[in-house]
């Protein structure tokens, strides 16, 4: 039962995160920033910090990046995250690779070291079932519920923001402030996914459910109430299956959400069917 | 004074969109700038509302003074689910009967419960002046507010703002092309390509060189046909 605990905290606060993600057309900015992360893993593993504290750093300086470099236009921004994304995947890959050849002349006896790199890509890259300590859960419910509270208090301008950047800085919305926030909380949900989903499939966790609210949502917060009860059985149903298949759990959550945004499409098209102009 | 603009520059790779233009907006005026496609006036609304910051020169504002701004054609994402109702207090603190005053005075009552994206250019319009009125401006900027309707509707979205001005007391500035339906109503023409072409009262703009230069001469007799036959109410009826 514990070992549920992680993973559905982590779907419920994707809802409301998702949605904005879709709103804001910010889907390749998640990807960008979780293949950074595997580059954040190996800088951890080759320092010696915990991984999860090279991810947050080498995020946040992605992070960062990317909203400079949005307002940037000589390569097109789609352009730039594709050679952010992968330049930090290919980077990391070969630093895991080569941090594992360092160490295995045995010269550091750090417990992680000795994890064959295989073994640590699959974790890292697709998801692991393996126990979340009671004090990583704790730390994951007090980020869970900063987020919803800065979310909460931002939400209004935010919505407007993306409705029209123009009319909310006319109306004295800091934009630029806002977008800097955002940026942090998607940060804060990829460290938080990184040994759940892994980096690979932390994205889809966040918009999936957040496409498949749409499809049956007239206001806001009725797609992020969708959101999260999609995240929810999705992440729920995917991480059993993974434990009783013995499959990773990032793709099988997928798969599971790939599902749930099908039948709410074909829900959707029927619904309209009867009833055009929801 | 509202807003003062002095000398704003702005630069782009295609060269000098804004040209040392200096313009300021005091209360109960009723500026309109016209200008062919491209001669910046979107961009410099959107210096003068501070929603872009200039190459050089400088932006004034009165303290405290607050702004209805209404964008130029505003693409409402269908991604987000987004009722009239909801959009019109988004990120406002609004009176009910305020709200309901600003609503029937620009006839969307019925539009509350449609969703943003489902709503034609017009209906987008009038949603978005409402939107600018609920904040209770001193000022409306206006980005080119009757493009999308056909030509009985912008009479009438010109005529609305016409008896906003008159009833509300607000200022305005806005940019327009339909000269021949403005002509009628403003106070003052700016005309902007790049620079300042000129400026003043509708009927001494088109007789003015630079003006006839950028409309050409047959527009510019036609336009001084029409300001002539309304300047006698809406002038006396703003005093107070």
């Amino acid at each position: 039962m514990s070992a549920l605990i992680a993973p559905l905290v982590l779907a419920i606060i994707a809802g409301p995160v998702g949605c904005l993600i879709v709103w804001r057309r910010m889907a390749y900015f998640g990807d960008a920033i979780a293949h950074s992360a595997l580059l954040g893993v190996a800088v951890g593993l080759f320092i010696g910090f915990a991984p999860n504290i090279g991810v947050a750093l080498i995020c946040a300086v992605f992070a960062i990046l990317l909203v400079y470099l949005q307002h940037r236009r000589k390569l097109s921004i789609d352009t730039l995250l594709g050679i952010l994304a992968h330049g930090a995947l290919a980077i990391g890959l070969l630093l895991v690779f080569w941090s594992a050849l360092e160490t295995g002349h045995g010269s550091h006896h750090e417990p992680n070291h000795t994890i064959d790199p295989h073994t640590l890509l699959e974790i890292y890259l697709l998801g692991s079932l393996e126990n979340i300590s009671m004090n990583q859960n704790i730390i994951l419910i007090i980020g869970a519920l900063m987020i919803a509270v800065i979310l909460k208090l931002i939400w209004e301008p935010l919505i407007l923001m993306t409705l029209n950047m123009d009319l909310a800085r006319a109306e004295g919305v800091p934009t630029l402030r806002l977008q800097y926030i955002m940026m942090g909380i998607m940060t804060a949900l990829v460290v938080m996914g990184l040994q759940i989903t892994g980096v690979l499939f932390i994205t889809s966790l966040l918009i999936m459910p957040a496409a498949a609210a749409r499809q049956i949502s007239t206001t806001p917060e009725k797609m992020i109430l969708w959101a999260v009860i999609f995240a929810f059985s999705g992440v729920l149903s995917g991480y059993i299956a993974s434990h009783e298949i013995h499959l990773p759990p990032g793709p099988t959550i997928v798969s599971a959400l790939t599902t749930i945004f099908i039948i709410s499409l074909l829900i959707s098209v029927f619904l309209r069917r009867k009833s055009p102009r929801i | 004074m509202l807003i003062d603009g002095q000398n704003i520059t702005v630069e782009r790779e295609t060269g000098r969109i804004l040209d040392n233009v200096s313009l300021h907006v005091d209360e109960k005026d009723f500026l309109t700038i016209v200008g062919p496609n491209g001669a910046g006036k979107t961009m410099l609304l959107k210096c003068l509302v501070g929603v872009l910051s200039p190459d050089s020169g400088r932006v004034t504002h009165k303290p405290g003074l607050t702004i209805g701004y209404m964008p130029q054609s505003m693409e409402i994402d269908p991604v987000l689910p987004l009722s009239v109702r909801r959009f019109l207090s988004l990120n406002l603190a609004i009176k009910a009967d305020f709200l309901s005053e600003i609503i029937n005075e620009t006839d969307i009552a019925i539009l509350l419960d449609r969703q943003m994206h489902n709503l034609s250019g017009g209906e987008i319009q009038r949603v978005m002046l409402a939107r600018a009125l609920a904040r209770d401006p001193d000022l409306l900027i206006l980005d080119e507010p009757a493009q999308n309707l056909d030509i009985s509707g912008q009479l009438e979205f010109y005529k609305l703002l016409e008896r906003i001005y008159n009833n509300r007391h607000k200022a305005i500035l806005m940019v327009s092309h339909d000269l021949h339906l403005v002509m009628a109503s403003t106070k003052k023409v700016v005309c902007l390509y790049h620079h300042v072409c000129c400026s003043g009262a509708p009927q001494a703009i088109t007789q003015d060189p630079e003006f006839i230069s950028i409309f050409g001469d047959d527009l510019s007799k036609m336009m001084a046909v029409y300001p002539h036959e309304h300047d006698h109410d809406h002038f006396k009826g703003d005093g107070d």
